[in-house]
């Protein structure tokens, strides 16, 4: 006998966006996994900040992330929140990467706060949304160019490509079978906020599911 | 190549109930249970929430006990003294009343604004009342005038019926085949009160795999 496995995208990289009270964009996400006749599955969940205006910049709420039998007042709920920022960056390449590169060059006026360690998000139209991690930073010309070394190659090739910090990837959430599941990434703003104020989000996510055996 | 798949049957009712404190009402007393029957099965997975109506007694909990049964034989079982155990803490919840919800969507209509019970990230509990087959406990993403957003698609449609705040929803508990489960939601208080709880519990039974 041998176990029966797939892989699924459960949720296509989504953007949420925090604006003025009221006037949210596209605030909750729902998306469905079906285990109805599965054995478990093991979900991973990633998140990525990001921003388009930087006047009055503040979160207010964090995001909210809930799986829970849908459909069904009996709910199997996560809550997951991450800590509210104020101090994203973001980066604009100075060659767009390529898929399989180790690094990508950034051009900006002042130093590069990126550690070691540090998980980012790279986002482009061509590329779509994908996480890395940061290994090291060297300065090509200081102040102004730096080159960020990653941890594993980038999985797209990309244009326009922009960096953020503060991505972040959850550890595997494992869910027994037998139901489906609704995945909620909640991000409501619940307070009054400055016109000029704008949060976004991407979220994204995949799913392993053991569906049985086979002999 | 064969294929061996689990099959499971779900949304089983174990207790579908209003508990009150006082147990003096007729129909809906202070204690209910259910035996679950697991011994030609793989094991259950139980789904616990329960809603609560504004109450003058906030002493007493809500509790759910779940205890194996052995089989004897001869149809007589031995109640196994431990078990596991669920307990919501006693507080006053509010109640607005409904006026309107559409299936699908997030939407909760209500007369009057939501005070402060009704916090986000909180669970309120929907019902028809008395006898609803209708209830539904929803995670509350925003609060305004005369609305209160939910973060899942609605499961019933209503024009009328009451929003009750401050549901619990307890995370799901593993129950092993092979034996008989007795489930009890108590309700008990020593003194009379007059809190309402409305107990459920449904149970998705793992039977069996299925070989294709």
């Amino acid at each position: 006998m041998s176990p029966i496995y797939r892989n699924v995208t459960v949720l296509e990289p989504v953007m949420l966006q925090q604006s003025q009270h009221g006037s949210n964009f596209n605030i909750v996400s729902n998306s469905l996994l079906d285990l109805t006749t599965s054995k478990t599955a093991s979900v991973t969940i990633d998140v990525a900040p990001r921003f388009t205006q930087l006047l009055n910049w503040h979160i207010n709420n964090q995001l909210k992330i809930s799986i829970r039998k849908r459909q069904h007042p009996y709910y199997h709920t996560r809550f997951i929140a991450g800590n509210p920022t104020q101090t994203l960056q973001n980066y604009t390449a100075i060659a767009n990467p390529i898929a399989g590169d180790t690094y990508f060059q950034v051009l900006l006026a002042g130093n590069v706060q990126w550690v070691g360690g540090e998980t980012i998000s790279l986002y482009s139209p061509l590329g779509g949304l994908e996480l890395n991690r940061v290994k090291s930073v060297d300065i090509i010309t200081d102040p102004t160019k730096y080159k960020v070394n990653l941890e594993y190659p980038v999985r797209s090739t990309h244009n326009a490509a922009k960096f953020y910090n503060m991505a972040h990837s959850f550890p595997p959430i494992n869910l027994t079978g037998g139901s489906t599941y609704e995945l909620i990434f909640d991000y409501s703003d619940n307070f009054s906020a400055n016109a000029l104020e704008k949060n976004e989000i991407w979220v994204q996510a995949t799913a392993l599911i053991y569906d049985g055996e086979q002999s | 190549m064969k294929d061996i798949r689990p099959s499971y049957t779900d949304n089983v009712t174990v207790i579908k109930t209003r508990l009150f404190n006082n147990g003096a009402n007729a129909t809906d007393g202070s204690v209910s249970s259910y035996d679950l029957d697991l011994r030609t099965k793989y094991g259950a997975t139980l789904f616990v929430q329960l809603g609560r109506s504004p109450m003058t007694d906030t002493d007493y909990g809500l509790k759910i006990r779940v205890f194996p049964l052995f089989d004897l034989g001869s149809g007589i079982f031995l109640q196994h003294p431990y078990g596991k155990l669920l307990e919501a803490n006693p507080f006053f919840s509010k109640q607005l009343t409904i006026s309107s919800a559409t299936a699908g969507l997030k939407v909760i209509g209500v007369s009057g604004t939501p005070n402060s019970a009704f916090q986000v990230g909180t669970y309120v509990y929907l019902t028809n009342g008395v006898n609803s087959t209708q209830d539904e406990v929803c995670k509350i993403s925003k609060v305004a005038t005369s609305q209160i957003n939910v973060d899942a698609p609605l499961q019933y449609s209503r024009s009328g019926g009451l929003a009750y705040s401050s549901a619990d929803v307890f995370a799901p508990l593993a129950l092993e085949g092979g034996m008989v489960h007795r489930v009890i939601a108590d309700f008990g208080a020593p003194q009379l009160g007059s809190g309402i709880a409305y107990a459920n519990v449904m149970a998705q039974i793992y039977e069996g795999d299925l070989v294709t």
